[in-house]
């Protein structure tokens, strides 16, 4: 009977005291399923590419007063103006923030396996417009002499913000659920804006300074895609990309 | 039956059953804590992380006692008779720089509230509302409100205590955190570290009455006797503002080190408000302003992250709240050096200086 004791005793310091703090590999019960993402079929991939314009006056420009902080000042030669609408020679919409909205249901796409950065540089955000996949590494980065405090006010995500100094070690996060837009600010320096798009897919992009964009390696299929511009507006449409085929999707803007 | 194989209880045998049983017992209770002899004032600490009240002996410089208190204990504030201990606890999760939100999970409301502990019992007598993610307040004079910031909503609460209820609430800037009772005792203000705002609150009117611009993330007030100028920490541009509290307008500011590396956060008179003590989290230091000329007059290391500041009765010793180094340090003034450090919990937040129970 001591043995049977003694036994008890050795289960008893083995399990009594651990239960808080099992550390045991099996599965747990109701535990999420590991995901099967969708593999593009490279032999009928498409695309689609576009252009987008702006058919309103051009706005004029708002300048922009840094002196709150001489540092921004000096970092930042001459006049400064505001960022948020900027047009090429013939209004061509630069930073509209472009994706597939619809179409994609039941794939699961993984993440990237790189981050992307955000530069807090000469008291801007860089980029401006910034798309993300959920669950992607977004990097925060400082490059100026100057504490900023970054700031995405998301709603469907975690809102947070943090401040950053001069020469600090970047900032780490990810945004785990779809989200148009995630306005971000810095809440020292009130210029300073950013847009993120989060979305469960590869399929955005943020057009150049040219107006254009491209979608690519896209599978066949019927899609409404998006455009989003912070000041300029939104718009849908339909496009059916074939397999293996290519597709022109224009934006016209207007003021509303 | 084998009679000659029956157990026999032998006290050998009772002492190896219970040894397990004690050996669990790091699982705390809500039983109040045992204590050594009064031997002089005590410190109150909040321990953030560890969700307890660290209870240390400013003789012999031991820790006493540990109570749980719940979630995130962060602002800690006597009522007037030194009776009971406030407590701000918290269900939003504890996050920071090196913390990606997304790995967070959601805030449990059911969490929050104002702690009320007992002194003489040395335990939490009982949890009262105190809004969303409560994180400072102050206490009227009359000990019968709590005026709490609450983070997440951008309001500030004004409770009942008797009643144990919220009875108002007014909408401030966003994240609110320091509250102070004007000297006058009718106005309270509330900073709002994103706004970087100081909201004046009148309770009998019953509304926000203006606000004052004062620097980037403020957090902290501290007021001078007369009432009539206020200091305010500026957490992101490494400095005090200065405040006049009659013309409601920022008058000057008396800068700490460089922003970002000096972080102001705490502000403390000295008794006799000729000094004024600002604890500066990663900066690592305290620093001392004269409060004739606002001018520093000295600084001292005193561990990783101090945040919560108090001062002994006779106004000569300083303990600082040190966050990641999980200890409170002891500042002689007379020297201006740390004289003893004392273990406390896991993210010691605030800190207070009390008679021992048997010292009143």
């Amino acid at each position: 009977m001591k043995r049977y004791l003694l036994v008890l005793f050795a289960m008893s310091l083995l399990g009594g005291c651990s239960r808080e703090h099992s550390n045991t590999t099996a599965p747990q019960p109701g535990a999420a399923p590991k995901p099967v993402y969708f593999k593009v079929d490279p032999s009928t991939a498409g695309a689609i590419s576009g252009t987008v314009h702006w058919n309103g006056p051009r706005p004029s420009p708002v300048p922009i007063d840094m002196s709150d902080d001489p540092a921004c000042v000096a970092a930042n030669k001459g006049k400064v103006y505001d960022q948020s609408v900027l047009l090429g020679k013939h209004k061509e919409v630069e930073n509209a923030f472009v994706y597939i909205k619809s179409g994609l249901e039941g794939k699961t796409f993984a993440p990237p396996s790189t981050a992307v950065t955000i530069d807090q540089r000469g008291c801007w955000f860089h980029p401006r417009i910034l798309g993300v996949q959920t669950g992607q590494e977004v990097d925060i980065v400082n490059s100026d002499p100057v504490t900023h405090n970054i700031h995405p006010m998301a709603h469907t995500n975690r809102e947070w913000n943090h401040s950053q100094g001069p020469g600090d070690s970047p900032l780490h996060r990810r945004f785990l659920k779809p989200e148009i837009m995630i306005p971000v600010k810095c809440n020292i320096h009130s210029w300073m804006h950013e847009y993120i798009g989060v979305l469960d897919h590869p399929y955005f992009a943020v057009t150049t300074t040219d107006g254009t964009f491209t979608l690519p390696n896209l599978p066949p299929g019927t899609y409404t895609i998006a455009l989003w511009h912070e000041k300029l507006g939104t718009q849908e449409q339909q496009v059916t990309v074939p397999p293996h085929g290519s597709q022109v999707v224009n934006f016209d803007l207007k003021p509303r | 039956m084998n009679g000659g194989r029956m157990l026999k209880i032998t006290p050998a045998l009772l002492l190896l059953l219970a040894f397990p049983l004690a050996g669990c017992k790091s699982t705390k209770t809500n039983q109040p804590a045992e204590t050594q002899a009064p031997s002089g004032p005590r410190l109150y600490v909040t321990n953030e992380v560890s969700g307890d009240l660290s209870v240390l002996d400013t003789k012999n410089f031991t820790n006493l006692a540990t109570i749980p208190l719940g979630k995130r204990p962060r602002g800690i504030h006597p009522s007037p008779d030194h009776k009971f201990l406030y407590v701000a606890l918290s269900g939003t999760p504890i996050g920071g720089p090196d913390v990606d939100e997304s790995t967070l999970p959601p805030p449990d409301r059911s969490a929050d509230g104002i702690g009320v502990f007992d002194v003489q019992a040395n335990k939490l007598a009982k949890i009262i509302p105190g809004g969303a993610d409560p994180e400072n307040f102050d206490v009227s004079a009359d000990g019968k409100y709590i005026f709490v910031s609450n983070e997440d909503t951008s309001a500030v609460s004004q409770i009942d205590i008797a009643a144990g209820k919220v009875i108002r609430s007014f909408p401030v800037g966003a994240e609110p955190e320091g509250v102070k009772i004007a000297p006058d005792n009718k106005l309270v203000y509330i900073t709002s570290e994103e706004t970087g705002q100081l909201f004046i609150l009148d309770p009998a009117q019953g509304k926000i009455i203006g606000s004052i611009k004062v620097g980037h993330r403020p957090r902290s007030i501290a007021f001078m006797p007369d009432g009539k100028t206020a200091y305010v920490n500026a957490e992101n541009d490494g400095d005090v503002v200065i405040v006049d509290t009659v013309k409601r307008k920022m008058t000057g500011t008396i800068q700490l080190g460089t922003p970002g590396q000096i972080k102001p956060m705490a502000l403390l008179l000295s008794p006799d408000a000729s000094r004024l003590y600002v604890s500066t989290g990663r900066g690592q230091k305290v620093f001392t302003i004269d409060t004739a000329s606002n001018k520093v007059l000295d600084s001292v290391a005193v561990g990783k992250r101090p945040w919560g500041i108090a001062l002994s009765h006779d106004g000569r010793t300083l303990y600082t709240a040190n966050g990641p180094s999980n200890d409170v340090s002891v500042v002689d003034l007379a020297t201006n050096s740390v004289t003893h450090r004392i273990k406390a919990g896991t993210g010691p937040w605030g800190i207070v200086v009390l008679d021992a129970p048997g010292d009143h």
